[in-house]
């Protein structure tokens, strides 16, 4: 297989797997699961990046949330992101734009998988068999309802940059290293793959334990030789973890909770996960209930499935012997399988006790899909290339072989119509390889060369292409409500329009305007239950602690008050949960002219008490006389204010002590005010009043990992490049 | 000579990957207890086979079975089978398969499962109750007899503790706002009724008057008459039996709680007639085809959801 063809190859099958997944890359059906708020998310960020903002604040979630979280989850510096920017410029939608993004990177990280199996096997039709076989697997599927490809893809070249560098060391993959690692490091979550890469070193140091001197020795001279530039990744390295940190700090604060993710913990840190949560639903069950799809017309998402070919490897390679890599790899495969098998064995648990990071992920499932999968191909494909060089040195060694490969092929075609597999294109799959394997061990077909590969490629293909035909069949068909896109609904309107609006729950009338539009739905009404306090995702504390506490009428009609409050007298409370909440809902209802406050040493606390009975608190909009929004974007709030007197200010977004506020540019105390909101004191005449999430260095620090990453990644682009140049050069 | 090469060759065996996986298959087998694992997988992996909204269920209780989504419903009736595969002591999954196969047109597999369920809990009113509904739309009253009677003699309480506990039945309640006790036993009551009306009219179909009208009149005395149905039937056994003063006073008592009952005017015109009061049986008679024509037919021969 020449490098011209294994490209042009490499093309056509992603252009075929486009194909089989038309319906979504076209945005005519529905992303499912976690896959719509990731989709969300990456809309969210783009376009307030797009706008010169780095979001760090979101507004319409529970009444405001820090968005630290998600921003980590999507990989909020990956330059591949601009993808969505380029194609959404070039003229294409932003859904299609977004589909495209992630199918574009899931062929990249297909491309990573491709190099690491060639060279491993050091061979381009066994690499591209590899690539092929985890390409159309049930793992392209899960772009369209999870987001496991955001991590999956870096780890994939991780482990190709990492595995070339130990063989041969060169600047591009110590580059390429320090790259993937900062993107995982800053992507959802980086658990997986430190679990993933600690058991790589494990199974390498049971099997190549005497090859790593040989190792060392190659990368010492290499660090020898370039010092500067390996000082310098350890650096950046180090620096890509700030991210991590800072969150898992901000976590830990407990000021930010995740209710439903969060459920059962005592802890704290709301990123930690009851241990009943995670072994709920781990990689026994995900196989389990991937069996109920065995009628592949029932084909749905988050189903495991492999073309048949795989199963044909895994019953051929019953001859072959058990090699080095065919033990690494199912060593490696195996710790992680038991780790993702709590119900198997107690290691699971034995690591959520001991070792502090098991608490914060969940989702032992993703395994399969991250590593599993892939592992387990590369071992079926050490196993087969074994049996392709097998010396047929007798007529009968070939006829017992061709017959073995015959009863073979009958067995599975038999396992599968008895399962529910009876599809057309599983005869033809099954027909295809038994012609390809009695052709090649007949020797009338070569390995490497056009028509083999030609075969292979449509034994693999073509019973994907139809299962994945019937996943399209079974989804949603119409466009999901998605978060960000307009919308009637007045609530909404929050983005960039001129007139500054509250942001809050929709009221029950505008919850009805919106079922009534989304009826035909039920999946869409999700978004909206979401609202419900008791399926909050993530929010403010006190935000939350207020929608689980108040009754929603109370709540709603505080808010119909508008984006403001303006109070003359203050109560302080305590800082705790345990509060008069009746008396303090009493005084939302009735409007009363008191904010109630937390904090020490506040100005003019409990003053003129007496006279509350017959005083109201003023709803003011963003374009009053007495408070005007001058300028205001996802992270930040400019007004003009003007009272005739000193007055108590409360901005009904939730409060988040990472909030600050400034009166004509000096700093003032910012407060929680009426449990979960921001309130100030401002004083009367005419005054610049400025509201900002978070210090200007953390929002400068966000623009720094941007440059840092995209500087990065031209840097390897740039190294790959002239590394390729000096092997032609060689040549 | 040759003994060294089988030694070599059974040596070599054992470097085969085939019997790797073997080994590793029978310390899996001997070292844990794979079939509680999976038995513990597939009882998690049953929510997340669950159909995303049950409403449907409710949906289709009393309909035409040519009027449903048998696409729709096939998916309901592909989850209750993997339920009843995983729990198969439990009789909520087959009844609700029952219910599922019955409105996809399979009569005896609905028959089948709603005996199973009867099976496993003999305190249930509606299992009996569909199986007694199914037999009289085929003509087998003598069983339909033996199942709603069966059917009656339940206490209603346990059906409805039974419901309100089942986890199986949970996700129905929940989605069709059926949740509160008080709902379920209002739907059992008004079940409870309909039984005794099925009871009536299957012997009816076998000309059993006498127990039609003793049934009947049973019911209107414990106060289970609602919309005059069991004077109509109590008037319709005396009509039968040439009975024509008690038929008389029962088809009036049926009118007077219900002017809009189409045959309680025609088996009153008939009894008018055969008194020899042509003319107000005429004037009956259009009544009956008046309101015949206006008629909502209440269909009471359906299987029910609980």
């Amino acid at each position: 297989m020449t490098k011209r063809n294994t490209i042009i190859l490499l093309l056509i099958s992603f252009f075929v797997w486009l194909f089989a997944f038309r319906g979504f890359v076209r945005g005519e059906l529905s992303l499912q699961s976690d896959a719509t708020s990731y989709y969300d998310f990456f809309r969210y960020y783009i376009e307030n990046l797009t706008r010169g903002v780095f979001p760090m604040w979101e507004p319409t979630r529970a009444g405001g949330v820090p968005i630290e979280f998600f921003l980590r989850r999507i990989g909020s510096f990956n330059p591949f992101i601009l993808l969505i920017v380029i194609f959404d410029a070039i003229g294409f939608s932003y859904t299609t734009a977004y589909f495209l993004f992630l199918s574009t990177y899931y062929f990249v990280g297909m491309i990573g998988y491709f190099l690491i199996a060639r060279h491993l096997f050091r061979s381009n039709a066994l690499a591209f068999i590899a690539y092929l076989l985890l390409m159309f697997s049930s793992l392209g599927t899960r772009l369209f309802d999870s987001y496991i490809i955001l991590t999956c893809v870096p780890m994939i070249w991780f482990f190709y940059f990492l595995i070339t560098f130990f063989h041969e060391p060169k600047k591009h993959r110590l580059i390429g290293i320090v790259f993937c690692l900062m993107l995982l490091v800053t992507t959802y979550i980086p658990f997986y793959f430190v679990t993933i890469f600690i058991t790589f070193l494990i199974s390498y140091l049971i099997i190549y334990f005497r090859t790593l001197k040989t190792i060392f020795s190659r990368v010492s001279i290499f660090i020898k030789e370039n010092k500067f530039l390996v000082i310098l990744c350890l650096v950046i390295t180090a620096v890509s973890l700030v991210p991590g940190v800072l969150i898992y700090k901000d976590m830990s604060k407990g000021e930010f909770v995740l209710p439903m993710r969060h459920y059962g913990s005592d802890s704290v840190n709301s990123m930690e996960v009851n241990i009943n949560t995670i072994t709920k639903w781990a990689m026994i069950e995900d196989i389990t209930y991937s069996g109920y799809f065995a009628n592949l017309k029932d084909f749905k998402f988050a189903v495991v499935y492999v073309p048949p070919l795989l199963y044909l490897l895994l019953i051929l390679g019953f001859t072959a012997e058990i090699t080095s890599l065919f033990l690494f790899l199912f060593i490696w495969g195996g710790i992680n399988f038991l780790i993702a098998s709590p119900d198997i064995t107690n290691l699971y648990q034995y690591l959520y006790e001991h070792v502090f990071y098991f608490k914060y992920f969940r989702n032992l499932h993703f395994f399969l899909w991250m590593l599993i999968l892939p592992v387990g191909i590369l071992l079926l494909i050490e196993q087969f290339r074994q049996v392709l060089n097998f010396k047929l040195s007798s007529k009968f060694k070939k006829i017992a072989l061709i017959l073995f490969v015959s009863i073979a092929h009958a067995l599975l075609l038999c396992f599968m119509i008895f399962e529910g597999g009876n599809i057309a294109s599983s005869y033809i799959a099954i027909g295809l390889s038994a012609l390809l394997f009695i052709l090649y061990f007949l020797d009338k077909l070569k390995l490497e060369s056009l028509p083999f590969i030609a075969l292979l490629f449509l034994s693999i293909i073509v019973q994907p292409v139809e299962v994945y035909n019937y996943l399209q069949k079974n989804s949603l068909k119409q466009e999901k409500w998605y978060r960000y896109l307009d919308h009637d609904a007045s609530w909404y309107r929050y983005r960039y329009y001129n007139e500054y609006s509250i942001l809050r729950i929709p009221t029950a009338e505008e919850i009805d305007a919106l079922r009534n539009k989304q009826n035909s739905d039920p999946e869409s009404m999700t978004v909206f239950l979401r609202e419900d306090p008791f399926r909050v995702y993530m929010a403010a504390k006190w935000y939350y602690f207020l929608m689980k506490t108040l009754d929603q009428k109370f709540f709603n009609s505080y808010q119909a008050w508008g984006p403001f409050r303006v109070y003359d007298y203050i109560e302080q409370i305590p800082d705790s949960e345990d509060i008069d909440l009746e008396r303090i809902a009493f005084a939302f209802k009735n409007g009363r002219n008191v904010a109630f406050v937390v904090g020490d040493n506040i100005p003019y606390t409990n003053e003129k008490q007496s006279k509350l009975d017959n005083e109201y608190a003023q709803g003011i909009s963003g374009d009053s006389q007495e408070v005007k929004v001058l300028h205001f974007d996802i992270n930040q709030l400019r007004l003009k204010t003007n009272f005739p007197k000193r007055k108590f200010l409360v901005h009904n977004d939730a409060y988040h002590s990472r909030w600050h506020a400034y009166i004509d540019g000096n700093e003032v105390p910012l407060y929680r005010a009426n449990v979960a909101f921001k309130g100030l004191w401002v004083p009367e005449g005419e005054h610049v009043v400025y509201l900002q999430f978070e210090k200007n260095w953390r929002h400068i620090l966000n623009y720094f990992y941007l440059f840092l990453f995209f500087t990065i990644f031209i840097s390897l682009i740039y190294f790959w490049i002239k590394s390729l140049e000096c092997k032609d050069n060689a040549k | 000579m040759l003994n060294n090469l089988w030694i070599k060759r059974i040596a070599g065996l054992f470097k085969k990957v085939g019997i790797f996986y073997l080994f590793i298959f029978l310390i899996f087998a001997n070292f844990t207890d794979y079939k509680k694992v999976i038995y513990k997988a597939k009882l998690s992996t049953l929510n997340r086979l669950r159909p995303i909204s049950s409403s449907y269920l409710v949906e289709i209780e009393g309909r035409d079975l040519r009027s449903v989504d048998k696409k729709l419903l096939e998916k309901h009736e592909k989850y209750y089978k993997s339920v009843v595969n995983v729990l198969p002591t439990l009789p909520g999954p087959y009844g609700l398969l029952g219910y599922c196969q019955y409105y996809l047109g399979d009569e005896r597999r609905s028959i089948d499962s709603f005996k199973k369920a009867t099976a496993l809990n003999s305190n249930i009113f509606s299992y009996f109750y569909n199986l007694g509904v199914i037999f009289y739309n085929q003509g087998r009253y003598e069983e339909a007899i033996n199942n709603f009677k069966q059917a009656m003699s339940k206490n209603p309480a346990a059906t409805v503790n039974f419901v309100y506990t089942s986890k199986v039945y949970l996700p129905i309640l929940q989605d069709n706002s059926l949740g509160a006790q008080a709902a379920i036993s209002k739907r059992i009551k008004q079940a409870y009724q309909y039984n005794v009306e099925m009871l009536v009219l299957s012997h009816y179909q076998l000309k059993q008057y006498r127990e039609m009208t003793v049934l009947a009149n049973a019911a209107i005395s414990k106060g289970f008459d609602v919309d005059g149905e069991f004077y109509y039937l109590s008037g319709l056994a005396y009509y039968e039996t040439r009975d024509y003063p008690q038929a008389d006073q029962m088809l009036r008592e049926c009118i007077k709680r219900n002017p809009q009952h189409a045959q309680a005017y025609h088996y009153y015109s008939l009894i008018l007639r055969a008194a020899g009061q042509n003319d107000l049986a005429s004037e009956f008679e259009v009544k009956s085809k008046h309101w015949e024509s206006h008629q909502k037919i209440k269909h009471k021969n359906y299987v029910r959801l609980f």
